[in-house]
């Protein structure tokens, strides 16, 4: 068969091997110890081949797309010969390839009639690794030795055989020990179920079909990716930026990204970016790569599976030693911080191109809320809370509301109250959408999300936001996004928490905290908006009435609740000719 | 077996030898500056984990052994093979602070486990925020570096390579870290051969016997000494003046109770503050340390040095204190804490024996410098050094030593700093005026100024920046330590925080003075003979001389002026007499 093109079975094969890594994940969630894992699905599974090149992705977070390839290069050169079935690798070292302390990736070899196939792995954003900040992203590190503890690629399983010792030593130096453990075992379980998964698809189908059907799929992915980008106008395409602060409440860094493209081959480069920082919001390469990786992926129209072949067309470059590809022992817990503009700032590049591709901005990043309760004895329990915001609007359609990030993506979800509440010292008073907020447009971008928490005990709070000092921006004509804010309340008094990344302070039992993300940008101008659209959101109490007549010149008659055309006809075209045009 | 004493005694001596070398070992293969100066300790326990044997060693390290064993023996139970090699550095397992590593090793011989070797010593760095890991500004141990509870990174003779690197990940200099390690195992190693051998020539019944007898030896020789205390209570308190932030007006009460019962001895710290946000906290295992140093350097210089000598002594350190904390409260910066219970516990038995107990005695002080060489590699260095002894009940304090509890602490040579280190010591001597008056003089404050010649940054630990070293029985207090950043232009004085963090560039230098010991007895007794000596060896001015002393010197500081002296003296003991 090989060499023969075989398209049922290609499509079977690839479909099989999505499976397998889904597989892979379904394991994770049902196995997993801590909130982040089984809740907010906070993890990605991956197949690489034997050359560490990407064969399927399955319940992904968007941003780990082609992220475990980073590590592979280091496990390949390190390990080479040394590789026996029943190893389990794992790493966490932001300059060996992954990404920042708390994810953990581990890779399995896999074996099959005693040869070395690929590798099954896993990626999880544990709750803690310990150092200087609860959660591990702690903004003010100024080294990587602060930030918790590095796992430099070592083996975990050595043949089958658990180093206890090493897992006893890390979970001496975190604050979720349990959890930890715990999901260290999901991890290696899941693992574990992907090798068997290849070993059962290549029984079927046997190594030459496995390789031959890979290679399609790789090239498949490659010329699905190539069309996309032959589709982009050839040139050049700049977005500069300059980001909140160095971390330190210092001057901003600056950010410049281009997107050159030639034909059906794209290169982003950072040549202009600001250098590294003293503080943890660095990005390692591997990551920053990933993200132009994701942004391109999510302008990929067609259905191609998530292989190497996607990533080939483009290149990555920027300057050593500065911000996006900072050299050790630079801190990068914090790169979130980053990570999400620079996605962000790919779509502005390219809304320059392909205005009608791209889509507004985002909340700006998966914010969260640390929380480490002081306990009486032993030991001290933490709450890892990420949740979900909104996307910003779409060239045909309003931004989606309450969901992860778009380069989050994939299934990862808020944690239950409930689950919360049952673990952790902490009543979740609210979690909702506040109206009148995002930014107008023809589509409007997702409304701002509110999470409130009342602690019940004293304790240490982190809350993290990545757009403090910007707001999201609108294209096209739409209108920029809304505002964070955060306030503090203690009995009747109420503070309002300043406008920093982040706020790091103690609460008392009984206080409360509301988190105010921000709200999305508009697409498109406000003024053509589907007036059913305004009524709909009307309706949903998404905005007021008076909003509506405000933004969109919208007039919705309450007694009816329909729309009033000949009110609304009237105040757009006033609204349009207060704008001159 | 019948009791024969000279084989108790040859065995003795055997063990301590054998702790001897155990220690050479250590020394002449140690990388850090650290191991090279002394800051480390070997020791042997019998095959039940019982501390029989210390070798190169201050008195305070004996408790570590000691604390720390019973965690070994409960997670591994009997899982010990020949060639295993425990590691652990946590404070809440019995060791001390985290850059405080232990090695500890079962010895076997004929298939049994019949001992343990064990050594530690400080390295120079843990990872964690702050180069050096002891800095009191730290929250957590989590933030202070890496802690290892008890691992094995040998396992039946197989190093864990998996776990070595994952350490070594974590630890700055780290070819240097795994050195000392390195040299400690091998320390370890020598102490089994010698063990062996030991054992070939008296077999283990015979060995566990002698074991039994010197530990029981030790505990009938503690007894009997503490028994000369006279029975009471004696009450020492003190205040803390640093919170591990260098913040304003803290005084965290600290307070210890002796009680001496006969034949028992109770050190109660009830009274004593809760534990701080910072990393000045004792871990428990430190506080019996301080309790057994001071109670073993006054009551019972004499006894061996093995599990025998603790029993009589009980500790009591309320849980949440300062002196007990609880995890994860930072413990790294614990040094400045432990030196001023130590001198409470002093204070408090010179209530009970004032003939025997001196003035503790200054220094501990400590530069951390870490930075780049040209070449971009990484380096760090710790330089700690000591003061001197305080006024004692006959003699004068000794000025340019370690104090007593400190054992044999040295200080490392400016040679060898400057040969290994991007730094030069400009200048190391006393500073005239500074030992606490007395008819028994403290030693003087010792100034030791470093120039460095790269970048990098640098603590400093600095002891009695506020609170001096005080006298006894009339005898006056010491000088305050103090630091000063470069004398000939600036001349600043940098904050007074014990732990002070700072940028240095090439040219800067800091001057750094140790505090004086207090004295002990009315300085208007000492002897106008000894005030003269040290005159003539610049330890004290003419003017001082007079001010300190009422002894009046010719301005030659050829001689005392008898008469000048005597009315001087007899005018300041009338409380009536005028001011002079």
């Amino acid at each position: 068969m090989a060499g023969a093109f075989d398209p049922i079975l290609i499509e079977v094969m690839k479909n099989e091997l999505t499976a397998v890594a889904e597989e892979m994940g379904i394991t994770m969630k049902r196995t997993a110890r801590s909130l982040g894992a089984k809740e907010g699905s906070d993890f990605s599974t991956a197949l690489v081949d034997a050359q560490g090149l990407l064969i399927a992705q399955g319940l992904t977070i968007g941003v780990h797309l082609g992220y475990i390839m980073g590590v592979m290069p280091w496990v390949l050169k390190k390990f080479g010969d040394d590789l026996h079935p029943g190893d389990v690798i794992v790493s966490n070292d932001p300059y060996g390839g992954v990404s920042h302390f708390p994810d953990i990736v581990l890779v399995m070899p896999i074996f099959w009639q005693e040869q070395l196939v690929g590798f099954s792995a896993i990626v999880e954003h544990h709750t803690d690794i310990g150092g200087r900040f609860p959660g591990g992203m702690g903004i003010a590190s100024a080294e990587v030795y602060e930030e918790g503890v590095c796992i430099p690629g070592v083996k975990l399983f050595s043949q089958g055989e658990l180093n206890y010792d090493l897992v006893d030593m890390i979970a001496a130096n975190v604050r979720a020990p349990e959890d930890v453990r715990g999901d260290l075992d999901a991890q290696a379980a899941a693992c574990r179920r992907g090798a068997q998964g290849v070993r059962d698809l290549l029984d079927r189908h046997g190594l030459k079909q496995f390789a031959a059907c890979n290679e399609q799929l790789r090239q498949y992915s490659e010329r699905a990716m190539r069309a996309c980008i032959a589709a982009i106008p050839d040139g050049s395409y700049v977005c500069t930026d300059l980001f909140e602060d160095d971390g330190l409440g210092g001057e901003g860094v600056n950010l410049r990204l281009t997107v050159t493209v030639a034909d059906e081959s794209v290169r982003v480069d950072f040549d202009g970016t600001g250098p590294q920082v003293r503080s943890a919001i660095n990005v390692p390469f591997n990551l920053t790569r990933a993200c132009v990786y994701v942004a391109f992926r999510s302008i990929l129209e067609t259905d191609a599976p998530a292989n190497s072949g996607l990533m080939a067309p483009i290149q990555v470059t920027a300057p050593e030693g500065c911000v996006v590809n900072p050299k050790f022992p630079g801190a990068v817990g914090a790169r979130g911080m980053l990570m999400w503009r620079i996605i962000d700032m790919v779509f502005a590049a390219l809304a320059q191109a392909i205005p009608d591709k791209v889509y507004a901005a985002g909340e700006g990043g998966a914010n969260l809320l640390v929380y480490t309760p002081q306990v009486d004895a032993g030991v001290p329990s933490m709450l890892l809370d990420i949740y979900t915001s909104g996307w910003g609007a779409r060239p045909d359609s309003d931004g989606v509301e309450g969901v992860t990030p778009m380069a989050a993506g994939g299934a990862m979800r808020s944690i239950p109250a409930e689950m919360i509440e049952r673990e952790c010292p902490v009543m979740l008073e609210g979690f909702g959408f506040l109206p009148d907020t995002g930014g107008a447009g023809q589509y409007r971008g997702a409304l701002s999300v509110y999470r409130q928490w009342r602690f019940l005990g004293e304790g240490r709070v982190m809350l993290r936001t990545c757009r403090v000092k910007s707001v999201p921006y609108g294209l096209a004509g739409g209108k920029d996004g809304t505002p964070f804010a955060a306030r503090l309340r203690s009995g009747e008094a109420e503070t309002q928490l300043p406008h920093e990344m982040l706020i790091d302070t103690e609460v008392r039992s009984g206080e409360t905290l509301l988190h105010v993300q921000p709200g999305a940008g508009g697409y498109g101008d406000p003024l053509v908006r589907n007036p059913q659209l305004v009524l709909d959101d009307v309706l949903d109490e998404k905005i007021s009435p008076a909003y509506a007549e405000r933004e969109y010149g919208v007039a919705i008659d309450e007694r009816t609740e329909q729309v009033d055309w000949q009110r609304t006809a009237q105040l757009r075209a006033t609204l349009q000719a207060d704008l001159g045009g | 077996m019948a009791f024969d004493p000279i084989l108790v005694e040859v065995v003795k001596n055997e063990l301590a030898a054998i702790t001897e070398e155990m220690a050479i070992a250590v020394w002449k293969t140690g990388r850090s500056a650290m191991v090279k100066t002394g800051d480390f300790a070997t020791a042997i326990c019998d095959g039940r984990g019982r501390l029989i044997g210390q070798g190169y060693a201050a008195p305070f390290q004996l408790a570590f052994f000691i604390a720390v064993m019973p965690h070994i023996l409960k997670k591994y139970g009997e899982d010990f093979a020949p060639g295993d090699v425990i590691v652990v550095n946590d404070p809440y397992a019995g060791v001390t602070h985290m850059p405080d590593v232990m090695i500890i090793a079962p010895t076997f011989w004929q298939g049994k486990r019949v001992a343990f070797t064990l050594a530690y010593s400080h390295h120079t760095d843990i990872g964690g925020r702050f180069p050096g890991g002891f800095s009191s500004q730290c929250t957590e141990t989590f933030e202070e570096g890496l802690r290892l509870p008890p691992i094995k990174l040998y396992a039946a003779g197989e190093r864990n390579d998996a776990l070595l690197e994952t350490i070594l990940a974590n630890v700055r200099v780290s070819d240097e870290w795994l050195g000392d390690v390195e040299a400690k195992i091998a320390g370890c190693w020598r102490g089994e051969q010698e063990l062996k051998t030991m054992l070939e020539k008296y077999g283990l019944d015979t060995f566990n016997s002698c074991c039994d007898y010197l530990i029981s030896y030790a505990e009938k020789a503690t007894r009997a000494a503490i028994k000369e205390i006279p029975p009471g209570e004696y009450v020492y308190e003190d205040a803390f003046e640093d919170d591990g932030f260098g913040s304003d007006g803290v005084a965290l009460p600290l307070k210890v109770t002796l009680r001496a019962q006969g034949e028992t001895l109770s050190v109660d710290f009830t009274g004593t503050g809760p534990q701080a946000r910072g990393a000045i906290n004792l871990p428990l295992s430190m506080t019996q340390a301080t309790v057994y140093g001071a109670v073993k350097s006054i009551v019972s210089p004499e006894v061996l040095t093995n599990v025998g000598f603790i029993r009589p002594i009980q500790v009591v350190a309320p849980v949440g204190s300062l002196v007990n904390p609880r995890f994860p409260a930072a413990v790294g910066g614990r040094a400045p804490l432990f030196f001023r219970v130590f001198d409470m516990l002093f204070r408090a038995l010179a209530q009970a024996l004032p003939d025997r107990v001196p003035i503790p005695g200054e220094g501990g002080d400590v530069l951390h410098f870490t930075g780049e060489k040209e070449d971009g590699t990484p380096f760090a260095v710790m330089d700690i050094f000591f003061g001197g002894w305080g006024g004692r009940p006959r003699k004068d304090g000794i000025d340019g030593v370690a104090p007593m509890a400190f054992g044999s602490y040295g200080t490392i040579p400016a040679e060898m700093l400057e040969r290994e280190f991007p730094l030069v010591v400009d200048g190391f001597g006393y500073v005239p005026d500074t030992g606490g008056a007395g008819k028994h003089r403290g030693s003087v404050s010792i100034y030791k100024q470093w120039r460095f010649l790269s970048p990098g940054k640098v603590m400093v630990r600095t002891n009695r920046l506020i609170r001096a070293s005080g006298g006894l029985a009339g005898g006056a207090s010491g000088a305050l330590s103090k630091n000063i950043l470069n004398p000939e232009t600036e001349n600043r004085e940098l904050p007074r925080k014990a732990h002070m963090h700072m940028d240095v560039r090439p040219g800067d230098r800091i001057h750094h003075i140790v505090s004086g010991s207090g004295g002990h007895g009315n300085p208007l007794e000492r002897d106008p003979a000894r005030v003269l000596a040290d005159v003539q060896d610049e330890k004290l001015s003419v003017a001082q001389a007079r001010v300190q002393y009422g002894v009046v010197i010719d301005a030659d500081a050829a001689e005392v002026k008898i008469p000048e002296t005597e009315a001087l003296r007899a005018a300041r003991l009338q409380p009536a007499a005028a001011a002079d």
